[in-house]
């Protein structure tokens, strides 16, 4: 299917770009001109001029490119099935703050044979323990540690949210053997709504998003996400967009 | 010490060995199963990082491979 261009601000269909000819001494050499990707930067509202607008807004926060959890247009990131002309605009994680308690865990865990093995020498109850076993037991309890803060992270990085200008994606790593990955289409969207409860929600500003999809298609959710409100926003601004793209489609 | 004694402490200790060797080796397939998901998963979600990713999940396999062997010195 072709695609279009279509005015923002007036909604007329824009035409196709030109092939510019140059003349090279006799040849005519034809230049193609390269096509000007359409900016996924939205113009400012003329009614509220200093306003920013949801871009901007999404920029100001967006952390680190490839290791956070609110990072925006992220350029070195791709995902499995992205097409050539999608882009990225938002890519989410769970907020950084819900992986306190489990790194809480792994302190007070890796705190247990510095306490526990001198008491268990202190009491006797252990006598032909020898220093190897000990060794032996200690390694295999931190390398324990070490995997589960690894797994710990891993679910972290690898549940991601991402909404690109085409759709919405849901990848989610639950456990070692379970993978779910669920995309929804922009056009597929009704509905998108944010749910922000307790305290520390307010404070650091995450919240769940979920995203309802018309028909058997499944519902998209992210949990625990950072500035759910400007999710909601852009997203909702990229249904606007692609329910312009539809009226304007040539039959 | 009595021999029936020591000879109980030695059955223990052989079957503390067995145990332990067989948490290893648990814990091993655990690790090749997490190399193998983040292999999967680095080809869903691809970025500047997935390498490193990878990198670390392989040598955990290794780091615990090599503790089994340890461990049959060791314990």
């Amino acid at each position: 299917m072709p695609r279009i261009k279509i005015d923002d601000t007036t909604g007329e269909v824009l035409p196709k770009a030109p092939r510019v000819t140059v003349k090279k001494s006799e040849k005519v050499v034809a230049v193609p001109v390269v096509e000007e990707k359409v900016p996924l930067v939205e113009k400012r509202d003329p009614r509220f001029p200093t306003e920013q607008t949801t871009d901007e807004d999404l920029k100001q926060k967006s952390g680190s490119p490839v290791m956070a959890a609110f990072s925006v247009f992220p350029k070195a990131v791709h995902f499995s099935g992205q097409h050539n002309d999608e882009d990225i605009i938002i890519l989410i994680r769970a907020h950084i703050i819900t992986n306190v308690p489990w790194l809480l865990g792994v302190f007070l865990l890796s705190l247990v044979p510095l306490v526990v093995g001198p008491l268990l020498f202190a009491t006797g109850l252990f006598p032909s323990v020898s220093f190897g076993l000990g060794l032996a037991v200690t390694l295999l309890w931190y390398l324990g540690i070490f995997t589960y803060s690894f797994l710990n992270i891993l679910s972290w990085y690898f549940n991601v949210g991402i909404v690109t200008n085409e759709r919405v994606v849901d990848v989610d790593w639950n456990s070692l053997v379970h993978r779910d990955i669920a995309t929804a289409l922009m056009s597929q969207i009704q509905d998108v709504r944010e749910v922000q409860s307790g305290p520390l929600s307010g404070i650091f500003d995450f919240g769940d998003v979920h995203v309802q999809t018309a028909g058997t298609e499944p519902n998209v959710e992210f949990y625990s996400v950072p500035h759910p409100q400007l999710i909601v926003r852009k997203i909702q601004e990229l249904m606007q967009q692609e329910e312009k793209e539809w009226e304007h489609k040539p039959v | 010490m009595s021999p029936e004694v020591l000879a109980n402490i030695f059955q223990f200790h052989l079957l503390f060995k067995l145990f332990f060797l067989v948490v290893v080796l648990f814990y091993f397939v655990l690790t090749v199963v997490i190399y193998r998901q983040v292999t999967l998963l680095s080809q869903t979600l691809n970025s500047s990082i997935s390498p490193l990713i990878r990198q670390i999940a392989f040598v955990q396999i290794v780091v615990v491979g090599v503790f089994f062997f340890l461990g049959l010195v060791l314990v």
